[in-house]
């Protein structure tokens, strides 16, 4: 069964619409900038990429979220049911279903909770309820009346991807016919002081890549993916962006937080997405990458990259939207997919920004600092997250057949 | 009478690891890597405990496992610190 | 063409709960009524309107692990003992495992908690160059998961659900899912949550748990016209999933067949006894029968959701009368939460493992705390005692406040439809 992508939403540091964050990367724009969140003092690293300038694009009414993380996810998740033309109460038949993700979840309940706790302070009602993970899916269900199934994935860094794979497992199974996705994650002084003191931050710029890479930067925001039957897209007459045709999740089953040797996970994972989507390493035309900038993510990314697609790695162009957008931890996997789905589209791979050194040990095509017109049909993403999770999808243009096409024709 | 640096170090890596042995057991020239399965996070909590516990701070250049291999290696760079 | 369907056995089962770590001291602590509710020792619960939970005496996990191991959050505790309690129940080396073909898929209501408050405990004292690295790579929702993938060297599929009351409940219909599809032929699946200070002051000033106060005790008692809120139970239970043919060609054990399972949702259920609410639970088990192939009459017991909350036991026990109609008093319903708790995430899992306990012993345990059923609650209720009957198939549901609900049918290894 294919499943479609029909409607896409994100708020970004570098935008807070699909088309504006499209611009903004195409034309190199960085969205790091030193944060003002929290107060900066005892920080170690300082930059990151905040969005200080959001504004709710609905009115959420009773359903309205308190916190920046589930403003960002409702705010992304309302343009991407707007784009797929999803109506109001349209759910009739309780087909739609709801697949959240993120790594800290709305950290500032946790954060209520505990120094409540720590003072022996009254707790508020709402807080526990509010910090469960499953109450972004509610509260995205009950705002658009959705019956189908809701869920919440967290995978650390690979949360986005993996719920995109999960919601479309949901729909090949025949539990949804449309599946809102969604990835979020807010700057937090719980989150800011453990990843600074895990080392992998920089203060300088972020340099997938690049020789002088130094480590990665955080950010902020939300990214959400209409799922739907292509079937069910079609004969409602959707828009399709492209088709979601394969996807992988696994875990390196190796250390907590030290990569695998010669990225044997993130290898593994990308061929389980490759031939779930039913197509041959040789017919990848561009890779996103999960490209965090740190030392080794992109050694072992690279490697990983070559032992999948051989020399053709070579031949392709790679993509490294977190040297624009930064790391945007739970939301990350989605606002690739939608880099991914809108390269596909136009024709188009961003840029890597601030590249200069080239790295012998990441010697791809990494389309340094000047985005690249090529036309693309079939484009793998990766993620990966501390605890050794990964995911990858197969994302393939919507008039491309799959090899379910070809078994039926 | 006070503990030694090395004292002190090995306290501090047995409570924050949560090792379960008595910090007289770990041996000052022993890698605490190869011998006493210290990995990559494990350093980074050493690095913090240095920090707090003899109020140094560790600059990033500075991270650098060598510096951190030893119980002496240690001790050596807190008295670096401290002069 | 579309593929038949796989069929998904159950070969392994892992229940680490206050009334009976391992099958074979679950199953008959269960099958005997026996309740490891009790007052919290753990923690002084003097602020606190509630006292009481099911925590999990005596368990040490060194005993299920090859290597000892520095630190780990107790609910990775649970969750480590689950799996090897059920790899070993299985009689399945992990290592062995054709990683191509193996899913791990587990589920939690609040994960690592613990390890959370202990980490920004640290930030709160000391600020933020202080805080512990150490501990921070244990606060993830997905660290019980990851170090199992690395304790059994798993380098598999993986899902982590975080998907509340019903997270294990997703963790297992997903498994099964891929198991149908043909993608995996064994799943390790199931879900855990444990006790912390934290969840408890959180959970207590929700509302959500059962208060002692001097009109009322403090007791789990579902469907009855008394109850006022669930007493909170730690736990884990990991199932071993298996697809059918597999689990014959390698001579394994089937404890039973998972024929059916359920995913469906309805508006907020914490305020509302509208019909409304009840759809989410009416369509999941109307899905789960419907995916088996069956239909109301060929239920012989209800493994209910029902932990004492005032408002989803009344959603439920009207799911049931409007999915059962006339045979509605007479279906046999039980609950096992006044014996093990409210176990959040872990729920779904023990259910299928007690569903399981009463189809081998053909008897069914009792609500134990049940003694008047709300008014207009029709069902066959299993009080006081346990009640000895014919049981081939048992139907379980679980209920998130926020609205999600799963259910799943479970069938006797004998049975076929």
């Amino acid at each position: 069964m294919k499943v479609a992508v029909t409607g896409m939403g994100i708020v970004s540091p570098i935008g807070q619409t699909v088309p504006d964050f499209w611009d903004a990367l195409c034309n190199g724009i960085s969205g790091i900038k030193e944060i003002s969140r929290f107060s900066k003092d005892g920080f170690a690293f300082v930059r990151g990429g905040e969005i200080a300038d959001f504004v709710p694009n609905h009115d959420f009414g009773a359903h309205a979220p308190i916190s920046s993380a589930a403003s960002f996810m409702m705010a992304a998740a309302s343009q991407a049911i707007e784009d797929a033309r999803l109506c109001e109460d349209c759910d009739a038949n309780d087909v739609t279903g709801v697949v959240m993700s993120t790594n800290f979840g709305d950290t500032d309940a946790a954060e209520q909770l505990i120094a409540s706790l720590a003072k022996h302070g009254a707790i508020d009602k709402h807080t526990l309820p509010r910090y469960l993970f499953q109450s972004m899916a509610d509260r995205i269900a009950d705002r658009w009346r959705l019956h189908g199934p809701r869920s919440v994935l967290s995978l650390s860094c690979s949360s986005g991807t993996a719920a995109l794979g999960y919601g479309a497992n949901l729909i090949r199974s025949g539990r949804a016919k449309v599946v809102i996705t969604g990835g979020y994650d807010a700057l937090s002084k719980f989150a800011w002081s453990g990843l600074s003191v895990l080392r992998t931050m920089t203060n300088g710029e972020i340099r997938p890549f690049d020789k002088r890479r130094d480590g990665t930067v955080f950010s902020e925001g939300a990214g959400s993916i209409v799922l739907e039957d292509y079937n069910h897209a079609r004969a409602r007459g959707s828009h399709i962006y492209a088709v979601l045709s394969g996807y992988g999740l696994n875990n390196n089953a190796h250390h907590m937080t030290a990569p695998s040797k010669n990225g044997a996970g993130s290898t593994d994972v990308m061929r389980m997405a490759i031939e779930d989507a039913g197509i041959a390493p040789s017919e990848i035309d561009h890779v996103n990458a999960h490209a965090t900038g740190t030392k080794y993510n992109d050694i072992t990314e690279t490697q990983a990259i070559k032992a999948v697609l051989g020399k053709h790695a070579y031949e392709i162009p790679i993509a490294a939207n977190k040297s624009e957008v930064g790391h945007m931890m739970g939301a990350a996997g989605i606002v690739e997919a939608i880099a991914s789905v809108m390269s596909i589209v136009h024709g188009v791979v961003p840029p890597t920004i601030n590249y200069g050194e080239p790295d012998p040990e990441c010697d791809l095509d990494c389309v340094p600092n000047t985005k690249r017109a090529v036309p693309l049909r079939t484009v793998l993403s990766n993620s990966a997250g501390i605890g050794g999770c990964n995911a990858a999808i197969v994302l393939t243009a919507s008039d491309t057949n799959t090899s379910e096409d070809r078994k039926e024709a | 009478m006070t503990d030694s640096i090395e004292d002190r170090i090995k306290k501090m890596i047995v409570n924050r690891l949560f090792m379960r042995i008595d910090p007289s057991e770990i041996d000052n020239t022993k890698s605490l890597i190869d011998e006493y399965g210290v990995d990559s996070v494990s350093l980074l909590e050493l690095v913090v405990g240095i920090e707090e516990e003899f109020g140094i701070a560790v600059g990033d250049d500075e991270f650098n496992v060598a510096h951190f291999e030893t119980v002496n290696a240690l001790a050596a760079f807190v008295r670096a610190h401290q002069a | 063409m579309m593929k038949p369907n796989k069929r998904v056995a159950i070969t392994g089962l892992g229940p680490v709960s206050a009334a009976g770590i391992g099958w074979n001291s679950f199953s008959p602590a269960i099958l005997k009524n026996f309740s490891g509710i009790s007052p919290i020792t753990v923690f002084g619960t003097d602020q606190y309107r509630s006292h009481m939970a099911a925590h999990i005496p005596a368990f040490d996990i060194d005993e299920y692990l090859e290597s000892q191991k520095a630190y780990l959050d107790r609910s990775s505790q649970l969750a480590l003992a689950a799996t090897a309690l059920a790899l070993e129940d299985a009689d399945i080396d992990a290592h062995d495992l054709d990683l191509r073909t193996t899913a791990l898929s587990l589920g939690s209501a609040v994960g690592s908690l613990e390890t959370m408050t202990m980490f920004f405990q640290g930030f709160l004292e000391k600020g933020p160059r202080l805080v512990k690295p150490f501990l921070f790579q244990h606060t993830y929702s997905n660290t019980a998961i990851s170090l199992i993938a690395i304790e059994y060297g798993l380098m598999c599929m993986h899902l982590n659900f975080a998907s509340g009351f019903v997270a294990s409940g997703h963790a297992i219909t997903e498994a099964f899912d891929l198991i149908r599809s043909g993608r995996t032929k064994v799943a390790i699946a199931g879900g855990f949550d444990a006790l912390s200070e934290a969840l408890f002051a959180g959970l207590n000033a929700s509302e959500f748990i059962s208060p002692d106060t001097e009109t009322g005790k403090e007791i789990s008692a579902p469907f009855d016209e008394h109850r006022n809120g669930f007493i909170l139970g730690e736990g884990a239970c990991v199932l071993i999933l298996e697809e059918f043919d597999h689990a014959i060609a390698r001579g394994a054990n089937i404890h039973a067949e998972l024929v059916g399972c359920g995913m469906a949702s309805s508006e907020d259920n914490r305020e509302s006894r509208s019909s409304g609410a009840s759809a989410g639970i009416f369509n999941a088990m109307n899905s789960a029968i419907q995916a088996g192939n069956t239909d109301v009459n060929n239920i012989d017991l209800v493994m209910a959701s029902a932990n004492g909350s005032k408002i989803q036991d009344f959603i439920e026990a009207n799911a049931l009368i409007r999915l059962f109609g006339d045979s509605s008093s007479s279906i046999s319903v039980t609950s096992i939460k006044p014996l093990i708790g409210e176990t959040l995430g872990a729920g779904s899992s023990f259910q299928i493992a007690a569903s399981i306990a009463a189809i081998k012993a053909q008897s069914v345990p009792a609500i134990i705390n049940l003694r008047t059923p709300e008014k207009g609650l029709q069902l066959g209720f299993v009080t006081d005692t346990p009640l000895n009957k014919n049981i081939r198939s048992v139907l379980t549901n679980s209920i998130d406040p926020g609205g999600s609900a799963v259910s799943f049918l479970v069938l006797s290894s004998q049975t076929t439809i």
